[in-house]
C-alpha cells in the first residue's frame, strides 16, 4: 500500500473511532421512553431511561413490570401468554431501540424521536 | 484473449462468486452487528484486476441475483440490502482500478462502501435513522475484513494466469 492510501485508512479509523468514543462515553442525553396502547394510541406511561426506577402497569392479562437501570430498560414479570416482550431483553441493544411490544395485551413501548 | 476464453472465465468467475455468496451465508455466521467477512468480494478484486468493468459488472450482478434467486429471496428486502451493497462496493472498485491504488485499499475501501450501501438501504427501506450509528462499528471493522480479502486475492492474482 502506498502512504497516501494508509493515511486515508488511518483518517478512517480515527474518525470512526472518534465518533465511538463520543457516542459511548460523552454524549448524554435524557431520553423517554413511553408505552402505548395499541388499540387507542394513548399514552399509559412516559418514562427518562436515565433515571432508574421500577414501573407497574395494569395490562388487560395482569401486571405489566418495566425496569430501568444504567440508561436500559426492559419488561419483566409480564402476565402474557407468550412472554415474547420479556425475551426482547434490554433496550437499547446494541445501540438500536427496538419497540418492545406486547400484543396479548396490547401495548407496545417506544423511543420518543428526539427533534 | 479470445471471446470464447474470456467467456468461459467470467462464467468460472460468476459461479466462484455465487457458490462463495451462499457459501457464506450458510456455514458461517455473522460475528457480531452484522459484521461478516464478504469472501465473494474477492472474486470482485480478482475479475477487475483480470478483466476489467464490463466483466465486474457482470460477475457482480449474477452474484447478487443468482445468490438471491438460489436462496430463494429473490427481490425481498434483503436483496435490496445486498443489491445496495455489491452496487455501492462496485463503484468504489471501479472507482480505485481508475487511479491505479493498491490491491488492499481497494478490498478495504469496496468493504466499507458495502457496508455503507447496506446501511443506506436499511435507513430507507425501514426508516431507521438510528441504524447509521452502527456504521462506524461496520467500517471499522470493514477495514479488517477488507485487509483479509484484499490479501486473498493478492495471493490468488499470483497464482492465476489468464
Amino acid at each position: 500500500m502506498k502512504k497516501k492510501e494508509i493515511l486515508i485508512v488511518v483518517l478512517i479509523l480515527i474518525i470512526c473511532g472518534l465518533y465511538l468514543i463520543y457516542d459511548n462515553f460523552i454524549k448524554k442525553d435524557s431520553t423517554y421512553a413511553k408505552v402505548v396502547d395499541l388499540n387507542t394510541d394513548e399514552e399509559l406511561l412516559r418514562f427518562d431511561i436515565s433515571e432508574d426506577a421500577v414501573y407497574e402497569l395494569d395490562v388487560k392479562y395482569g401486571k405489566f413490570h418495566i425496569e430501568v437501570k444504567d440508561s436500559h430498560y426492559h419488561a419483566f414479570d409480564v402476565d402474557c401468554p407468550n412472554q415474547t416482550c420479556v425475551n426482547m431483553g434490554w433496550m437499547p441493544s446494541l445501540g438500536i431501540y427496538s419497540p418492545i411490544t406486547c400484543i396479548p395485551n396490547g401495548i407496545i413501548i417506544v423511543v420518543e424521536e428526539n427533534e | 484473449m479470445n471471446k470464447t476464453k474470456k467467456i468461459s472465465y467470467v462464467a468460472i468467475l460468476s459461479a466462484l462468486a455465487i457458490v462463495i455468496n451462499l457459501f457464506e451465508s450458510m456455514f458461517i455466521p455473522p460475528i457480531q452487528f452484522g459484521i461478516r467477512f464478504g469472501l465473494a468480494n474477492i472474486i470482485s478484486l480478482v475479475t477487475i484486476h483480470l478483466f476489467s468493468y464490463k466483466e465486474l459488472i457482470f460477475v457482480n450482478v449474477m452474484r447478487v441475483s443468482i445468490g438471491s434467486l438460489l436462496r430463494g429471496m429473490i427481490f425481498g428486502s434483503q436483496f435490496w440490502i445486498s443489491f445496495m451493497g455489491v452496487l455501492f462496493s462496485t463503484l468504489v472498485i471501479m472507482v480505485c482500478h481508475r487511479l491505479k491504488t493498491s490491491l488492499i485499499f481497494m478490498s478495504i475501501m469496496s468493504a466499507i462502501f458495502h457496508s455503507l450501501g447496506q446501511v443506506v438501504v436499511v435507513m430507507m427501506l425501514y426508516s431507521q435513522a438510528m441504524i447509521a450509528s452502527i456504521f462506524p462499528i461496520l467500517a471499522i471493522s470493514s477495514i479488517a475484513t477488507g485487509i483479509l480479502t484484499g490479501f486473498v486475492a493478492k495471493e490468488c492474482l499470483r497464482r492465476v494466469k489468464v
